[in-house]
């Protein structure tokens, strides 16, 4: 039986009057990579920030490794490694220097700390940066090094917050590298991203989060079946198309315009590019058509585009 | 060893790694203060008090050295708190580890304090020189007025490091907080020449009794500063438990 690491039931937090976690239950299991999948302001960072101590809830409550989030929040602390939207080092150490003043912290050994600094290093690819100040890395180099240090104690479970945010595209995939290879290694991940083919490529389960809520939870594959059969089709127009115009066709599921394109969830494709073209020609601009992604599925149930 | 000391070894070895601006300071800062006095009033200007004439310089010196005792406390641990939080991120990475708030508090106030006892010892020293006097053998227990100083006014630079956002409403605050209750608290006049009221009330400030206790302590040769101490202990206690609340209601959100 899969052992059950982070358990969160009817979790809330309120600023004001935003609900910005609404009542979000979950269960996160040992060795899983869980992702949270959702647009700016939909709860994921407050969330993580609960979990860790950093943020009070208003109601519900979670454990950590069987660590009450409130009550034993220290101990909590002990066993999470957090990677934050923005790095956290700190200028007037070295690299080696953040990451020995972090071990220290958690109260470790020397013997103990300078072998973990050397494996975190290693695994991040700054091995040869140790005496360095942080501020001579460049952008990756600075998330890579917030990830060692997230390392160093060896968490049981680690929190990543938009991890490879700001980061180029060759960055971003040597940083997936890492993160599965510290899946291998058996730590427990919950991953907040606003990529879809990072949130695909990493996480056993997804959690499509909106306005607080959980309002989705699968695997990718089984996220995606929520679209089976359907095909999705991107019309650009020139800003004449209504959505009324085809509403009422046989062919057209649901039908989400915006500004100059329309698309158009079908299970008859066909049937609907051949009466696009033959009623709209003139009007349209441009027609793309694509099996449902992951994306098309976070579309279809929120309206809204990550990162929007 | 305890987060809260990991946190002061952590702070010391900035310090230290920057000492040559803290040096040029602790130099220049009371030699600066004496020469432009000497020139302002002249140097061999007396003063009265109770009974005992002493000279001026010899007057004002300890409250030179409480005053950059003062403001090495209130300014290094507002502006240290501010940088980390709303500037440099590494604050989150420190609460992100197992420490708990009071000691993170604890580690924050031991840091400043330190920094000021040292800073303020070198100041005595220097001062000694500069003015050329042989001072009372009470003054080896002058560490422990500077102790108490650094500790009330680095808790209350830690408060409103947290709670300030913004560097430039730190400095002006902070002049606020620092240079009216000093200048009043008897740096450069006897209290004793206020209004009878107001002379009260100044004598109940912990910044006037800083200042007296190491005036004992440096040019009356008077060792009795257990009053002071008391006051100023109790008063950073109870300011340290209200910096933890502070720091509860700001930082975990």
């Amino acid at each position: 039986m899969l052992k059950v690491v982070i358990n969160i039931q009817e979790l809330a937090k309120h600023f004001g009057e935003v609900k910005a976690v609404d009542g979000v239950s979950l269960k996160i299991y040992k060795g899983e990579i869980f992702g949270l999948l959702g647009p700016n302001g939909a709860g994921k960072t407050t969330i993580i920030r609960m979990l860790c101590g950093l943020a009070r809830p208003a109601g519900g409550k979670a454990e950590v490794a069987g660590f009450d989030i409130v009550k034993d929040s220290v101990n909590v602390r002990k066993l999470v490694g957090v990677v934050p939207q923005s790095n956290v080092l700190d200028r007037e150490l070295t690299v080696g220097g953040n990451l020995v003043f972090h071990a220290k912290l958690h109260r470790m050994k020397k013997s103990r700390y300078e072998r973990t600094i050397e494996s975190a290093l290693k695994l991040v690819g700054l091995q040869d940066k140790k005496n360095s100040d942080p501020i001579t890395l460049s952008g990756g180099m600075k998330r890579r090094l917030t990830i060692a240090k997230a390392l160093v104690h060896e968490p049981e479970v680690l929190f990543l917050d938009e991890p490879t945010t700001g980061l180029d595209p060759q960055s971003k995939r040597a940083l997936w590298d890492r993160i599965q290879a510290l899946s291998e290694k058996g730590i427990t991940m919950i991953l907040t991203t606003h990529y879809m083919e990072e949130a695909e490529l990493l996480c056993d389960r997804i959690g499509i989060i909106d306005k607080g809520k959980i309002i989705a939870l699968d695997s990718p594959s089984e996220l995606k079946k929520i679209l089976k059969g359907e095909a999705i089709i991107d019309v650009t127009h020139d800003g004449s198309l209504s959505p009324e115009a085809l509403m009422d066709l046989e062919f057209a599921g649901k039908i989400d315009p915006k500004h100059d394109r329309m698309r158009i969830y079908t299970s008859k494709k066909k049937e609907a590019i051949s009466f696009l073209f033959t009623n709209f020609s003139e009007n349209i601009i441009s027609v793309d058509f694509h099996e449902p992604t992951l994306e098309d599925v976070f579309l279809h149930l929120t309206g809204k585009e990550l990162g929007g | 060893m305890n987060p809260a000391l990991r946190v002061v070894e952590k702070e010391m070895y900035v310090y230290f790694k920057t000492y040559y601006t803290e040096l040029t300071y602790v130099i220049l800062f009371p030699f600066l203060l004496v020469w432009a006095m000497e020139l302002g009033i002249g140097g061999d200007i007396k003063i009265i008090i109770e009974n005992t004439e002493i000279p001026y310089m010899h007057f004002i010196a300890p409250g030179i050295i409480i005053m950059s005792v003062v403001t090495t406390a209130f300014f290094n641990t507002g502006f240290i708190m501010l940088f980390e939080k709303e500037y440099q991120g590494s604050f989150e990475g420190v609460i992100t580890c197992p420490i708990s708030v009071e000691e993170m508090v604890l580690g924050k106030i031991l840091s400043g304090t330190i920094k000021s006892v040292l800073n303020g010892s070198i100041i005595i020293v220097i001062l000694l020189l500069v003015i050329g006097y042989t001072p009372p053998w009470s003054i080896i227990l002058s560490p422990l007025i500077l102790f108490v100083t650094g500790l009330f006014f680095s808790t209350v630079g830690l408060m409103l490091g947290v709670i300030i956002k913004r560097g430039y409403q730190l400095g002006s605050i902070g002049n606020l907080v620092v240079f009216p209750p000093t200048f009043l608290g008897g740096i450069f006049f006897d209290v004793n020449i206020l209004p009878s009221g107001v002379a009260s009330a100044v004598k109940l400030s912990p910044v006037t009794m800083m200042i007296d206790g190491l005036r004992k302590l440096m040019v009356f040769g008077d060792a009795n500063i257990a009053q002071e101490m008391i006051v100023c202990l109790l008063t950073s206690i109870l300011l340290y438990f209200l910096a933890v609340k502070i720091f509860e209601r700001q930082v975990i959100l």
